[in-house]
Parts: structure tokens; C-alpha cells; sequence
């Protein structure tokens, strides 16, 4: 039972990383953590789904349909509701939550209650070491971790990612030193949101597409990318794999509720030996 | 003392106001309901007991419209003993003190013959008060606690009235292990059942109940539970690692896809079956594209369309084109409660509520479902098996998803002669017979 373990720890632990990217992008660009996150991510889903059923796009643009709707729609809500009170935290938080409950209740009156079909992309599967591997997991693993790569490079390799650094430390500063901020920061919102599409629409062709999916993953996401420190990409790499093995093992070796109480000492040792995660910066003053 | 006969007069005028609003009211109230008018025939009225409001309100309103058509059905039919028949809902708000006071106002102001319906086992509980107090037969239709028919065996006198047309809940999946056992066993040799099951409570009921009827039939039983909320369940290969034959999960979320996905992609060398709702339903096909192939639950027959009578499926159709799909279990429950109701009154030949205990208790009556029959505390014999009434409100006959012709299919394998079991197929990476 150990080479399933290790191959179901590091699949979980990719659809964990997969389904956490937006979130910490979103917090590093714009110093609110989106309680939102997990409905905006299924939602990812359900506007592939939409576009293939309803509107009869193909699956491509389908897909290029779930970013544009839902980053456009980030934006657009980061604009109105949350920059003009950013600095409010808590504030900016209650509204998150508040957009988390109206996506899951109109989600549902929508959609329905239940699942709706969605496309596996990679329907094969492998055999590794004896184990039935679904080939689908192993893309999902590969793009979550090109993904972590590719954002890193922008943020910390191209100008790009330099004003967007300069514009998160002090909006000040840098509107002085010339950096059109309020650009900077919409074009960075868009980008989170568009991970956020792409990580949901990886989870729904992996699992399946429902909404009692933007709970569950709201609540993946957030132990991820507290752990991970909030905000560090780089951060959920060992964190979503911490917490996929102890999911794994804890449904083998410990069973039912355990698996629960299993990721939440997980979650409280690490964060008793770092307190800001394993990448996190200290506190942030906005 | 001026100002004390002031007063007096005032009070005088106020008298009679009040005096002249009563005796308006009273005779506007006794036209309205018939009283002074005399002459025709009043209807025979009986009330039906639904959640149109909270939570369930989905099943309250199919329960509604089962009502309605019940009406124009056994209206188009004559009506009952040369009277017509008027079906009176009422809205439980899913809540006992609602249940209690709806019932009352339906006994007492209404003066219906008779009550059905009932969605929740609490309501169930304070109707079955009512009814026993009241002296009116109850006939509920979906509710599932064993308790309601313990009040009967505890008190037959008192609650003599109270009947369950429906199984209860210590037999949700009794039609699925009895394949396993009666069929899969000796055809496959099957030993080992594993349980996989969602962590609510009724998933818990069931599991214990059939545990027990397994491990008596020496089987060897384990059980993983798995809390709502996870995005994986590696349970399934460790399962497998057990030995298990039969993996049965019981699960009514839509994590029952990822059961059905994990264990066709790692292609688990055990027999899939079990209470997996999201498969029973008709789109399972598509929303699983294909992955449902070879998996076996039980179904519900109004869902599925499967013949168990001849009269459900055209039911059904007509049901679905007035109403659409939506909760059509609770709204065949609700009608099948009243068409017990409606032949105990023919048989009987009155509407008086001890010869229609008696009737009830006497007869045998056809329903949508099958035949409904009950043991002599009232709770209909699900266990006689077909033609007898099987179906719970987790599906009645087991059938497995597969390909016939090209194309997508429950076939119908148990109980028989509802279902042939050679018809049932293992998915071609499961080992059989087993070891």
C-alpha cells in the first residue's frame, strides 16, 4: 500500500496546489484574502459548461470564454467593491464572504443542485509500479506546477512583474516613479482570476463539476495557502503536498473524521514553527 | 354617576356593534360553508399533509400535485360511493406544532374522512396524535421511523388509525444486499462486503442495519466512513487492498461521482454496488460519460420508468408532462397513500373511520408501485417482495447501468420477476467467481 499512497499524495496534493494558486496571487496583489476564491474557481467550471451546452463553443474557446468572463468579472468586482475600500480588511473580508454565498446560492438556482457533465480532457489512465494512474491527475500535476513557475518568473523576472512588486509594497513610491498603478494592480487581478478559471476548470475535468464543490475547495484553498504563507507562490508547493499526504494517509491509516483532525494538526505544528507559513512575509501594513 | 352611564352608553353601542359583526359573520361563515343551504350532496374530503414550505418544499409541492391529480383521476372516475371527492392540502411547514395544528383544522373545521402524505418522521409523530385522538385514519406515505409503527404495537387501541403505506427506515437497503446475498454469493462467490459510506445519519442507519442482516448471513463486513467534504478517497484502494467483493457505497452527495470515477479509473478489482444517488439518476450517463457503466444501485422506478405495475409507467408520463420530473418519489408516495385511502372506502362502502380501519386492515390494494398490504400494526409488508410494494425513498429495484445496442441503459437485475439477475454483467477488470 505504499506506492499508492505516495501517487495519491502527490495527485491530491496537485489538485490542492491547482486549486490555490488565484487565491494567493489575488492576496499578493491586492492584500485581501478572498473568501470567494472557491466559488470563483468552480465557477471557472461552470462557465466552460456553459459555453459548451448552451452558447455550443467549442472546447477551446469554451475555455477561453471561462477566463475572459471570469477575470473580467474579478476586475470588475475588485474595482467597485473592494479597491475603494482596501485598506478596510476586515470589511473587504465580510464582502468576499458575502460574494462566496450569493455565487453558491445563484450557482444553484442557476445550474441546480446537482452535478452537470463536464469533459474529462485526458480520460486515459497509466500503469505505474502496478498502480492504475489516471493520466488526467498527472496533467493537472504538471500544470499546477508550470503554472507556480511560469507566475513566478513574471513576478520576479520581467518588468511586469517588477512594477506589480513595486505597486504591492507602495502604491505611492511607485505612481512616483511612474508606474500607472491602478493598471498594474486591474492587470494583475485579471491574471489571479484567470489562474482561478484555469485551476477550476482542471478540478472540474478531474472530479467532477457541482456546487458543493466551491465549499470544499474554498476550504482546501485556504488551509493551502495559509500554510503555504499567504500570499507565497512558491509556498504551496510543499504545503499542498503536506497536506494531500496527510489527507491520504489519514483516510488510510486513521479513517472518517480523523482525516480532518489530521490536516488541522497539521496546519497547527507548522504554523507553531512559522507563524507567517512556510514562504509568508511577516505581517503586511497596507 | 353621569359619567357612569356615559360610559354605559358607550359600551352599549360597542355591544351591539359586536353583537351584529358575530351574527354577520356567523351566517356569512354558514353559507360560505354550505350550512344553510342543504340539499346536494356534500363531497368526500380528505386532507393530505405536505411540506409547502422550508427545506423539503421540492417534495411538499410534487406531494401537492400528486393530490390534485389524485382527485381528477378518482373524480373521472365516478368519485367515491356516488359522491365526488375533494382533496384539501395542507402545509406542514415541515414542523410537528404546523403538522399538529394543520391536521387538527383539517379533522375538526374540514371534516376530512381521512389524511395521507407527511414528508418528515417528526410530523409523522404529532399527525399520528392527532389521528389517534381524533379517531380518523392516517395513512402516511413517505415518512421512515420505525417509531410510528411502535405506537401501534405499544398502544393498538389508541392508534389504530395510523397506517404506513411505504417501507420504513430500517429497510433502505434491503433490496441490494439481498442480491448480494441471494444471488452475487452464490454465483460469484461473494464474502467480503465493503462499506463505504458518507458520513449523515441516515448512511450510518443504513450501514448498521444491513450489517447486521450480512454478518448473520455469514458474511465478513468492514466499513470506511468518509467525511462530507473530501476531494479524494483513497478508502477505495485500501478497500480493494482488504479484499473486499463488493465495495457498496452510500452516498447521496455528489461526491458519489468521485466514488464512481475513482473506481473505474483505477480500475478497483471489486463488484461497485450500493446507494450511490447521483447514479440513479436518468442523466447519471452522460454526467459520468459513461464511467457509470457496470455500476449497480438501487433505482427508482418512476425515475427510470421501470414497468414495476402496469400503471406507473403511463402515470409517470402523465405526472412528468403536467409537472415535470422534479421529486416524483414523494409525489408517487403521496398518491399511492391515496389510492389506499380511496379503495379502503369503496371496500368498506362508508366512510366511517372503524369499518375503514378494518377495511384497511382486511385488504389487499393496487397502487402505482405494487400491491400494498399491512402487517397488523399497520405498516405495509415491503418484504413480501413483487408484486408487493418494494420501493423506498432510496429506489426500488436494483438495476445496473450498461450498453445495450449502443446504447445507455438500466437493465432491471433484481428482485426477480421484476428483474432477471442473469442479465447482471461484472465490469471486465473485476476477478470472478471470487477467490
Amino acid at each position: 500500500m505504499v506506492l499508492p499512497i505516495i501517487i495519491d499524495g502527490i495527485l491530491l496534493g496537485a489538485l490542492f496546489a491547482a486549486s490555490t494558486i488565484g487565491l494567493s496571487m489575488f492576496y499578493a496583489v491586492t492584500g485581501i484574502f478572498n473568501l470567494a476564491h472557491g466559488a470563483l474557481l468552480i465557477l471557472g467550471g461552470y462557465l466552460v459548461y456553459t459555453a459548451l451546452s448552451v452558447l455550443g463553443m467549442p472546447l477551446p474557446a469554451a475555455i477561453v470564454f471561462s477566463i475572459l468572463v471570469l477575470g473580467l468579472g474579478t476586475m470588475l468586482f475588485y474595482k467597485y467593491m473592494l479597491h475603494p475600500i482596501r485598506t478596510h480588511h476586515v470589511t473587504c473580508i465580510i464582502i468576499t464572504l458575502a460574494l462566496l454565498l450569493v455565487l453558491e446560492r445563484l450557482t444553484i438556482v442557476l445550474y441546480g443542485p446537482w452535478g452537470l457533465p463536464f469533459p474529462t480532457f485526458i480520460p486515459e489512465t497509466a500503469v505505474i509500479g502496478g498502480v492504475e494512474v489516471s493520466l488526467q491527475k498527472i496533467a493537472v500535476t504538471a500544470l499546477s506546477l508550470a503554472a507556480i513557475a511560469a507566475l513566478w518568473l513574471i513576478m520576479n523576472k520581467t518588468w511586469l512583474g517588477l512594477a506589480m512588486r513595486a505597486t504591492i509594497d507602495n502604491m505611492n513610491a511607485a505612481t512616483a516613479a511612474g508606474i500607472n498603478t491602478e493598471k498594474i494592480i486591474m492587470l494583475s487581478v485579471f491574471i489571479s482570476a484567470a489562474i482561478t478559471a484555469i485551476g477550476g476548470i482542471s478540478i472540474a475535468s478531474t472530479l467532477f463539476l457541482s456546487p458543493i464543490l466551491m465549499s470544499q475547495m474554498n476550504m482546501v484553498a485556504i488551509a493551502v495557502a495559509i500554510l503555504a504563507g499567504l500570499g507565497s507562490l512558491w509556498g504551496i508547493v510543499p504545503a499542498a503536498f503536506i497536506l494531500g499526504f496527510s489527507d491520504v494517509v489519514g483516510a488510510i491509516y486513521l479513517g472518517g473524521w480523523y482525516r480532518f483532525v489530521n490536516l488541522a494538526i497539521v496546519i497547527i505544528i507548522v504554523l507553531l514553527v512559522r507563524p507567517q507559513g512556510f514562504f509568508g512575509a511577516k505581517e503586511r501594513i497596507a | 354617576m353621569r359619567a357612569g352611564n356615559n360610559v354605559s352608553g358607550l359600551s352599549k353601542a360597542a355591544a351591539i356593534a359586536v353583537v351584529v359583526i358575530i351574527v354577520v359573520a356567523a351566517v356569512a361563515a354558514l353559507f360560505l360553508t354550505g350550512g344553510l343551504m342543504g340539499g346536494e350532496e356534500e363531497p368526500i374530503r380528505i386532507g393530505v399533509l405536505a411540506p409547502l414550505t422550508g427545506a423539503p418544499a421540492r417534495a411538499g409541492k410534487a406531494m401537492a400535485n400528486a393530490a390534485k391529480m389524485a382527485e381528477e383521476d378518482i373524480n373521472a372516475a365516478g368519485g367515491l360511493l356516488g359522491r365526488k371527492v375533494e382533496i384539501l392540502v395542507y402545509d406542514t411547514e415541515d414542523k410537528p406544532e404546523v403538522g399538529k395544528v394543520v391536521a387538527e383544522r383539517a379533522i375538526l373545521q374540514d371534516k376530512v374522512v381521512a389524511l395521507a402524505g407527511i414528508f418528515r418522521s417528526e410530523v409523522s409523530m404529532v399527525v399520528a396524535e392527532v389521528a389517534a385522538e381524533q379517531k380518523i385514519p392516517l395513512v402516511v406515505g413517505t415518512a421512515q421511523t420505525p417509531k410510528l409503527t411502535q405506537l401501534v404495537i405499544d398502544n393498538y387501541d389508541k392508534y389504530k388509525y395510523v397506517f404506513r403505506s411505504t417501507t420504513n427506515a430500517t429497510a433502505l437497503g434491503n433490496v441490494l444486499t439481498d442480491f448480494i446475498m441471494d444471488y452475487l454469493a452464490k454465483k460469484y462467490n461473494v464474502k467480503k462486503v465493503g462499506f463505504l459510506q458518507e458520513d449523515v445519519l441516515w448512511a450510518r442507519a443504513l450501514v448498521a442495519f444491513e450489517t447486521k442482516r450480512l454478518e448473520a448471513r455469514g458474511f465478513e463486513v468492514k466499513t470506511w466512513v468518509v467525511p462530507l467534504g473530501v476531494t479524494d478517497i483513497p478508502e477505495i484502494r485500501e478497500m480493494e487492498a482488504w479484499g473486499a467483493d463488493v465495495i457498496f457505497p452510500v452516498f447521496s452527495s455528489d461526491n458519489g461521482y468521485l466514488v464512481t470515477r475513482l473506481y473505474v479509473e483505477q480500475k478497483i478489482d471489486a463488484i461497485l454496488l450500493g446507494v450511490n444517488n447521483p447514479i440513479a439518476s436518468p442523466e447519471a450517463w452522460e454526467k459520468t460519460e459513461g464511467r457509470a457503466e457496470y455500476e449497480t444501485t438501487a433505482f427508482a422506478a418512476p425515475v427510470v420508468k421501470i414497468p414495476v405495475t402496469d400503471q406507473l409507467v403511463p402515470w409517470a408520463e402523465r405526472y412528468i408532462e403536467k409537472y415535470g420530473p422534479e421529486a416524483i418519489n414523494q409525489a408517487a408516495d403521496t398518491y399511492e397513500a391515496l389510492q389506499v385511502i380511496f379503495q379502503a372506502i369503496q371496500k368498506a362502502g362508508s366512510t366511517d373511520p372503524d369499518k375503514l380501519v378494518k377495511a384497511l386492515e382486511e385488504n389487499e390494494f393496487d397502487t402505482l408501485r405494487g400491491k400494498v398490504k399491512f402487517t397488523k400494526y399497520h405498516q405495509h409488508m415491503f418484504w413480501l417482495g413483487p408484486p408487493y410494494k418494494i420501493e423506498s425513498p432510496l429506489g426500488g429495484p436494483v438495476g445496473q447501468w450498461q450498453l445495450v445496442n449502443g446504447e445507455p441503459k438500466v437493465v432491471v437485475v433484481w428482485p426477480p420477476p421484476i428483474g432477471n439477475p442473469d442479465n447482471w454483467k461484472p465490469a471486465p477488470w473485476v476477478t470472478v467467481p471470487r477467490r
